[in-house]
């Protein structure tokens, strides 16, 4: 009797895990009935008449000397065959690459930060607001900053000719060597806020005896790192990566647009910056739709294959 | 089973009737209207708003108020049109002119160039060359290199521009130089250049990052190397951009730049355009393109030495005192204005001898029509205004392509400096010219 009131004492007054209940049941399609189906109807409206239509509509032009306001020709699958023959196109692809190969830097930075802030850090709620602040501010507006600071007589360059290291100063977004590893710094310096976010709050989730029992065992800061805190948070980092590419290949145009033009010649341009140019400067409007057809497909093999990998690492974590 | 089955029917259902919006929508969009435009001098007496795009008013100091006193003269003779002249920045101005252009809505007049650039808005504009008034036809210049590869006229061209060098004489007399005899020949010029070379100052105050500098010399010795019936064929897409001309254009470029013409190898690729020029209104450089009378007029506010000098001819020059000279933009009718009469005798107006000469009285717009009484009064007007209106002049800018323009624009940096080569260049170039043609 005693053992019997211990034992619900312990699990507490309203603990009823005895009970098995029925799950809702979302998962395999729209197995919620009537009542969820009317309940996702308007954003499912609102996704095929915003997204999919246009979508369709501009997979349809591709196949046209798309002329809006003028007789519109089909031509097949010439606006392809231009775009794939033209070597600024791929050239315009490698440079896409390119910058992911900042995908480490940007994953790992803000993990080993926020994995630092989690503990009871002094100031790390000021930490995070001043990481953060970044991913507040307008692209354009933190493009044209930077612009400013890396000119060829700007303040970085004055700061390194003003210690001695002349050598190191160039004209960062003038050189082709160095345009795009720039990019990809200043990629990082706005995202990174967001990531530490994302990060912190996931590991706020991981219970803390885990790390308290990992130091008792006598395991090192990187230990607990990378066999505590990373497995813990693996959803949360594969999610942040495919984020990562995703913007890669979208949300690129406003860092180009202002602080390099796509230039030293297309040495920094981005696919959605060739996009625009096609389409706004030349009025190229089936090449441009052709384009963004390539596009839409590479970021859904690309999320494609970030959708393979999470089940990949779930379907592992499920085995062990 | 059948669930599955009806899941497939209505999903197929959707796809056949996106395919019906689709075609649907195509069929919307391929309009084959058989659009013209006439001149009339019977506007309708109806009351009608005119929606007008422009970037000319902030072009010039005064320009709104300027443009305001033009209105007003056009009011007195159409008051039932009322105008809305909205000042746009360049920047965005083709931008949104596009936008318009594909959503077929917006301004009813709009500021355009001439030949190519009218080109790719051809969808959005109707043909002027039979919307003309005969005293605008008469007197107008620049017409004919302003006409688009299909024959049509897209806009009257309005004002008039002219490529020349700036002069700091100060510093060619610094460098123990005479600007007049130097800049008379073009070995002239280019030992000038490697004289200012040895001295340490900038001979051409250059910024070649954005590619207009070399844009820029590309009209100013192709003009020369151009006569009447090459302009004609390069007007009307008929001489191809692998031409020899073109490649002796640019061996002229790169021999300026061997010269010492444009800075040692540290000042390029760094600047842009724009930061050339000041540059060289700050007394740092000894030349500069100068292409309309109001950047001379404020140069020569900070540069009392300052003069204009045309670029010496080319050796293959056809010419004996060409500078590249042509509309310094124009103006256009869009398809969708609801008073195409209204908007045309807008156009007509701002062509006219009346609005020019307000325009050149009040903020000094070098006029192309033969009608407007040109009274020189400032130095710069006295040196520059008759280097622009030689009868000899013309250029070719109007047709260049802007995809053309877009490779020029890239690959001036990588190829003055030598990272690209000029067969690398013209592979790219030809390649947006016959994409265009």
């Amino acid at each position: 009797m005693t053992a019997t009131t211990t034992a619900t004492d312990r699990r507490g007054r309203g603990d009823r895990s005895g009970e098995r209940r029925p799950r809702p049941r979302f998962r395999g399609g729209l197995g919620g009935g009537p009542a969820a189906m009317l309940l996702i109807l308007p954003v499912i409206v609102l996704e095929v008449l915003v997204l999919f239509i246009p979508l369709l509509y501009i997979a349809y032009r591709s196949f046209f000397d798309w002329q809006p306001g003028g007789e519109s020709t089909p031509n097949g699958v010439d606006n392809y065959i231009d775009l794939f023959t033209q070597s600024e196109f791929w050239q315009v692809v490698g440079n896409q690459f390119f910058y992911l190969l900042g995908l480490p830097v940007w994953v790992i930075a803000p993990l080993i930060v926020s994995f630092m802030l989690r503990e009871k850090v002094a100031g790390s709620g000021f930490f995070r607001s001043v990481y953060f602040l970044p991913a507040v501010m307008s692209p354009a507006v933190v493009a044209l900053l930077f612009r400013a600071l890396l000119s060829a007589d700007g303040p970085i360059n004055s700061m390194l000719r003003g210690v001695g290291l002349d050598f190191l100063a160039k004209s960062w977004l003038s050189d082709e060597t160095t345009v795009k590893p720039v990019i990809i710094i200043l990629v990082l310096w706005a995202g990174f806020g967001t990531g530490v976010l994302i990060f912190s709050s996931a590991l706020s989730a991981v219970p803390k005896h885990l790390f308290e029992a990992a130091r008792l065992d006598g395991v090192g800061f990187w230990g607990e790192f990378w066999h505590i805190a990373v497995p813990s948070i693996r959803n949360a980092v594969v999610l942040w990566m495919i984020f990562q590419v995703i913007s890669i290949f979208l949300f690129m145009f406003s860092w180009v647009y202002v602080l390099t033009r796509g230039g030293p010649g297309l040495s920094s341009a981005t696919m959605d910056f060739l996009i625009y140019q096609q389409f706004m400067k030349f009025g190229f409007y089936g090449t441009a739709a052709a384009q963004s057809v390539v596009l839409v497909l590479l970021i859904i093999t690309v999320a494609g294959i970030g959708g393979l990998v999470t089940r990949l690492l779930n379907g592992k974590k499920a085995a062990a | 089973m059948q669930i599955r089955r009806s899941r497939l029917l209505a999903g197929l259902a959707a796809v056949a009737a996106a395919t019906l919006v689709l075609t649907g929508c195509a069929g919307g969009g391929s309009g084959t209207k058989s659009d013209t435009l006439t001149y009339t001098d019977n506007v309708p007496k109806d009351k009608v708003t005119l929606q007008v795009w422009s970037f000319l008013p902030g072009n010039y100091e005064g320009g709104a108020e300027a443009y305001d006193k033009v209105i007003a003269a056009f009011n007195e003779k159409y008051p039932q049109v009322t105008i809305k002249l909205t000042d746009m920045p360049y920047s965005t101005y083709w931008d949104q002119l596009r936008n318009s252009g594909v959503s077929r809505s917006g301004p009813d007049v709009v500021t355009m160039y001439g030949g190519a650039q009218a080109y790719s808005y051809r969808n959005s504009l109707f043909p002027m060359q039979n919307a003309m008034s005969p005293e605008v036809k008469k007197d107008l210049r620049y017409i004919d290199e302003n006409y688009s590869k299909d024959g049509n006229l897209y806009m009257l061209p309005v004002g008039a521009y002219g490529y020349a060098f700036l002069v700091n004489q100060s510093l060619f007399e610094k460098a123990g130089l005479d600007a007049q005899k130097s800049l008379a020949t073009w070995d002239g010029m280019l030992q000038a250049c490697t004289t200012f070379k040895e001295k340490g100052i900038p001979a051409i105050a250059s910024g070649w990052q954005d590619g207009i500098q070399l844009e820029t010399l590309l009209y100013m010795i192709s003009s020369q190397l151009m006569d009447t019936e090459t302009l004609a064929k390069w007007t009307k897409g008929e001489l191809p951009f692998n031409d020899p001309l073109f490649h002796t254009v640019i061996d002229r470029v790169l021999e300026m730049n061997k010269a010492g013409c444009f800075g040692g190898e540290e000042a390029l690729g760094k600047a842009m355009y724009n930061d050339a020029f000041d540059q060289f209104d700050a007394g740092k450089a000894a030349l500069s393109l100068g292409g309309g009378l109001d950047r001379a007029e404020n140069d020569f506010k900070s540069i009392p030495s300052l003069t204009v000098i045309p670029m010496p001819q080319a050796p293959e020059s056809k010419h004996e005192n060409l500078i590249d000279a042509g509309a310094d933009a124009g103006w256009a009718v869009t398809k969708w204005t609801k008073s195409p009469e209204a908007a045309n005798a807008f156009v007509n107006f701002l062509a006219g001898p009346e609005a020019q000469q307000i325009l050149w009285d009040t903020v000094h717009v070098v006029p192309n029509n033969n009608g407007v009484d040109v009274q020189l009064t400032t130095p710069m007007q006295k040196v520059y205004i008759p280097l622009i209106m030689n009868p000899e002049n013309h250029t070719g800018f109007s047709s260049f392509s802007l995809e053309l323009l877009a490779v020029v624009e890239r690959n001036a940096g990588p190829l003055i400096s030598g990272k690209m080569s000029v067969d690398q260049f013209f592979e790219q170039a030809n390649r947006a010219y016959e994409k265009n043609n």
